[in-house]
C-alpha cells in the first residue's frame, strides 16, 4: 500500500498557480460528487489560501498520475504543478500531513487554524466517500498529532503578530481587558490590525480616531468599535487604559506637558501607550511609576523571539512527529 | 515538655522540602513548558509542597497539643507558623480572588521562613513562659495569636508584593518570558496586596493594643527589651498603616508600595527576630517581658 502527497504550497508555488488550483469547499463538493478523482481508490484534497494539498492511497500511485489528473481538472499544467510542489510518498507522506495539521507548515508556525482546514477537508472526503481504511487513519492520527504537539511543545506560544503581542502586553498590566478602555489612534494596517486584536481578545471599549473620521467610523463599524474625532485625543487619553497611535504625524499626537496633565488626571490607574507610528506618536520624555510605552521596535522585537522560540521548539516537534509517522506507516 | 523543644526534626524536613519544590518550581518555570518532563516536574513540585505542608501541620500540631498552647509562644515557632501560612495563604488567594501565586514563590517563601527560624533556634526556640508569671492572664496568647495573624496577612502580602516587583521589572525591562505570562497582572496584584495589608492592619493593630495594653495594665516592665520590642511592633504597625493610607489616597504609586511594603515587612522580620537573639539588662530572655509584684525576668527565666 502507497500513500501518496503533493503539496502546492506559498513556499513552492508562484501565486499565479497556486491560485488556479485552489478551490471552495462548494467546487471541491462538486467535483467530489462528479467523481473526478476516481482514478485514486483513496484521496482527499485540502484547499486553503496558502496551500493545496492532494492525499492519496493505493497501489499505484505516482507523482505524474497525480500531477495529471489535476491538470485535466484545474487546467495547469501537469508540468507546471509538478514545478511548483513538493512530493512526498509512505512515511513521509504521512510525516508531512502531520506537521501540516500542527502548523509546523504554516507561513506562522504554530498557527491554530490550519488544524480546522484540515479537519474539513477530511470531513468533506469522508462524507464524499473518497477515503478509505488508509486514509481514515492517517487523517485521525494527524489530528491526535496536532493535538500532541500543541499540548506538549511550545509551537502555539507567544504571540507572533505584534497585535497579539499588544494585547499580550496590555494583559499583563490589566488583567480583564474587558474593562478596559482602548483608543486606536490611526487606521493604517498597524492600527487596524492592533484594533482587531483586542477587539477579539474581548477589550471592553474601543474607539478609533482618524484623520478622516468616515474612515474611522468605516473601520469601527466593521470591528463593533467606536469612532471619535482626531482632536478629542487628548481628551480621551484621560479616560482610556490603552492608546496606540499609528498615525502619520510631524508632532506627537499628545505633547509632553499634556501627558503629564493626563497622568495626573488620571490618578493611580496605569497608562499604556502603544506607539506604531514613525514618526513617534507620544513624547519619549515622560516618566512615571503608572506609565507604560512601547514602541514598534519593542513589539517587533518581542514578535521576533517569540517565533524564534517557536521555531526552535518546531525543530524538536518534527523529529517527534517524524517518529510517529514512522510507526504508523509500519503499521499500515 | 523540654523535649518538645529539642526535636525539630520534622520542622527542618518540612523546610528542606519546601526549598526542595521550590527548587524544582523554579527550574520549570525556566524551562520551555508544555513536554512531558514540563508537566513532570509540576506533578514533583506540587507533591513536594502538599508533602512539605502536611509535615509542618503535624509539626506544629504536635508542639500544640503536647505544649497545650498555640504554637505561636516563641519566635521559632512563629517564623515555622508564618512558613505555614505562606502556603496557605496561596491556596486562599486561589480559591478567593483567582489570584495564581506560582507555587514555587509560595514555597520558596514558606522554606524560608521556616529556615530563618533556626538562624538562632537556640536562643529563640525556649519553653513559652508560663502565664502564671503574668499573674494568669492570657491576654499575652491573645496577642501572640492576632499578631501572628497580622504577620501572617503581611507575609501574604509581601509575596504579592515580590510577584508585584517582579512582573513589574520584567515589562520594564521588556522581558517576555513565557513564565512572566503566567505571572498575575499588575492591577489584579496591586488590589490583592491591598486587602491583604488591610486584613493585616486590623490583626495586627489588636494584637499590639492588647500586648500594649498587658504592659500597661498591672504591670511593671522589667526588661527594656520587652519596652524595645514592643516599640517596634508599634513602629511596624505604623509604618504598614501609614504606606497603605498613602496608597489608598494615590500619594504613592503601587510600585512605590510595594516597595515600601516589601522594606517594612523584611525590616520587621530581621528586627524582630533579632531582638529576639539579645538578653535583657537582668540577663533574662525578652520572652519574659514583664514582671509581677517581686517577681524578676531572671526568675521567671530560670
Amino acid at each position: 500500500m502507497k500513500v501518496f502527497a503533493l503539496s502546492c504550497n506559498f513556499r513552492t508555488a508562484e501565486l499565479s498557480v497556486l491560485e488556479r488550483l485552489s478551490c471552495s469547499r462548494e467546487r471541491l463538493a462538486e467535483l467530489y460528487a462528479e467523481g473526478a478523482f476516481a482514478g485514486f481508490p483513496e484521496c482527499a484534497v485540502l484547499s486553503t489560501c496558502n496551500r493545496v494539498e492532494f492525499y492519496a492511497a493505493g497501489t499505484q500511485i505516482s507523482a505524474e498520475a497525480v500531477a495529471e489528473k489535476l491538470a485535466d481538472i484545474f487546467g495547469v499544467s501537469a508540468d507546471a504543478i509538478l514545478a511548483n510542489a513538493e512530493t512526498f510518498s509512505d512515511a513521509a507522506a504521512v510525516r508531512h500531513l502531520f506537521e501540516v495539521a500542527a502548523g509546523l507548515d504554516s507561513r506562522m508556525v504554530g498557527e491554530a487554524e490550519i488544524l480546522g482546514q484540515v479537519k474539513q477537508a477530511y470531513e468533506a472526503a469522508f462524507a464524499a466517500g473518497t477515503t478509505g481504511v488508509v486514509l481514515n487513519r492517517i487523517f485521525q492520527k494527524s489530528f491526535q498529532a496536532a493535538k500532541w504537539a500543541r499540548a506538549n511543545t511550545g509551537i502555539s506560544q507567544g504571540q507572533i503578530s505584534v497585535g497579539n503581542v499588544a494585547v499580550e502586553l496590555a494583559g499583563r498590566i490589566f488583567g480583564d481587558l474587558g474593562r478596559c478602555a482602548v483608543l486606536v489612534v490611526g487606521t493604517g494596517e498597524a492600527g487596524r490590525k492592533t484594533a482587531q486584536s483586542f477587539v477579539s481578545r474581548g477589550a471592553g471599549n474601543v474607539l478609533v480616531a482618524s484623520r478622516n473620521f468616515e474612515r474611522a467610523r468605516s473601520f469601527a463599524a466593521e470591528i463593533g468599535a467606536g469612532a471619535v474625532e482626531l482632536d478629542s485625543v487628548a481628551a480621551r487619553a484621560v479616560h482610556a487604559d490603552v492608546v496606540v497611535g499609528c498615525a502619520s504625524v510631524s508632532e506627537p499626537l499628545i505633547s509632553e506637558k499634556t501627558l503629564r496633565s493626563v497622568l495626573r488626571s488620571r490618578g493611580d490607574r496605569p497608562l499604556f501607550l502603544i506607539d506604531l507610528g514613525m514618526p513617534r506618536n507620544f513624547p519619549d520624555g515622560v516618566e512615571s511609576d503608572d506609565l507604560w510605552i512601547y514602541g514598534l521596535a519593542d513589539l517587533a522585537a518581542i514578535a521576533n523571539e517569540n517565533l524564534s522560540a517557536r521555531e526552535r521548539e518546531a525543530a524538536l516537534c518534527r523529529e517527534e512527529l517524524s517518529a510517529r509517522a514512522a510507526r504508523l506507516f509500519e503499521k499500515l | 515538655m523540654n523535649e518538645i523543644f529539642e526535636n525539630r526534626e520534622l520542622f527542618a524536613c518540612a523546610a528542606g522540602i519546601f526549598l526542595a519544590a521550590a527548587a524544582v518550581g523554579l527550574f520549570s518555570a525556566r524551562r520551555s513548558g508544555g513536554n512531558g518532563a514540563g508537566r513532570a516536574r509540576r506533578v514533583a513540585e506540587l507533591f513536594l509542597a502538599a508533602a512539605a505542608w502536611t509535615l509542618l501541620s503535624c509539626a506544629l500540631g504536635e508542639r500544640g497539643s503536647r505544649g497545650g498552647h498555640l504554637p505561636v509562644s516563641n519566635i521559632f515557632e512563629i517564623f515555622q507558623a508564618l512558613g505555614w501560612c505562606a502556603v496557605f495563604s496561596a491556596v486562599f488567594l486561589r480559591a478567593v480572588w483567582a489570584l495564581r501565586v506560582p507555587v514555587f514563590f509560595a514555597t520558596g517563601t514558606a522554606g524560608l521562613l521556616c529556615a530563618l527560624g533556626f538562624a538562632n533556634v537556640r536562643g529563640w526556640d525556649i519553653l513559652p513562659v508560663s502565664a502564671d508569671a503574668f499573674t494568669g492572664t492570657p491576654w499575652i496568647g491573645v496577642h501572640a495569636a492576632f499578631a501572628t495573624i497580622g504577620y501572617a496577612c503581611f507575609s501574604a502580602a509581601a509575596m504579592v508584593w515580590w510577584i508585584f516587583l517582579l512582573q513589574n521589572s520584567a515589562l520594564r525591562k521588556r522581558r517576555t518570558h513565557r513564565f512572566f505570562s503566567r505571572l498575575p497582572d499588575l492591577s489584579t496584584l496591586d488590589r490583592i496586596s491591598t486587602r491583604l495589608c488591610s486584613a493585616g492592619l486590623v490583626f495586627f493593630g489588636v494584637g499590639v493594643a492588647v500586648g500594649v495594653a498587658a504592659l500597661a495594665g498591672n504591670f511593671t516592665l522589667s526588661s527594656t527589651l520587652a519596652v524595645y520590642k514592643t516599640g517596634l511592633s508599634v513602629l511596624i504597625f505604623f509604618g504598614f498603616a501609614g504606606v497603605r493610607i498613602l496608597r489608598g489616597q494615590n500619594k504613592i504609586s503601587a510600585l512605590k508600595f510595594a516597595r515600601a511594603g516589601t522594606a517594612i515587612f523584611v525590616a520587621a522580620i530581621v528586627l524582630l527576630g533579632g531582638m529576639a537573639c539579645l538578653r535583657d539588662d537582668n540577663g533574662a530572655h525578652p520572652a519574659a517581658i514583664i514582671s509581677h509584684g517581686e517577681k524578676t525576668g531572671s526568675e521567671v527565666a530560670k
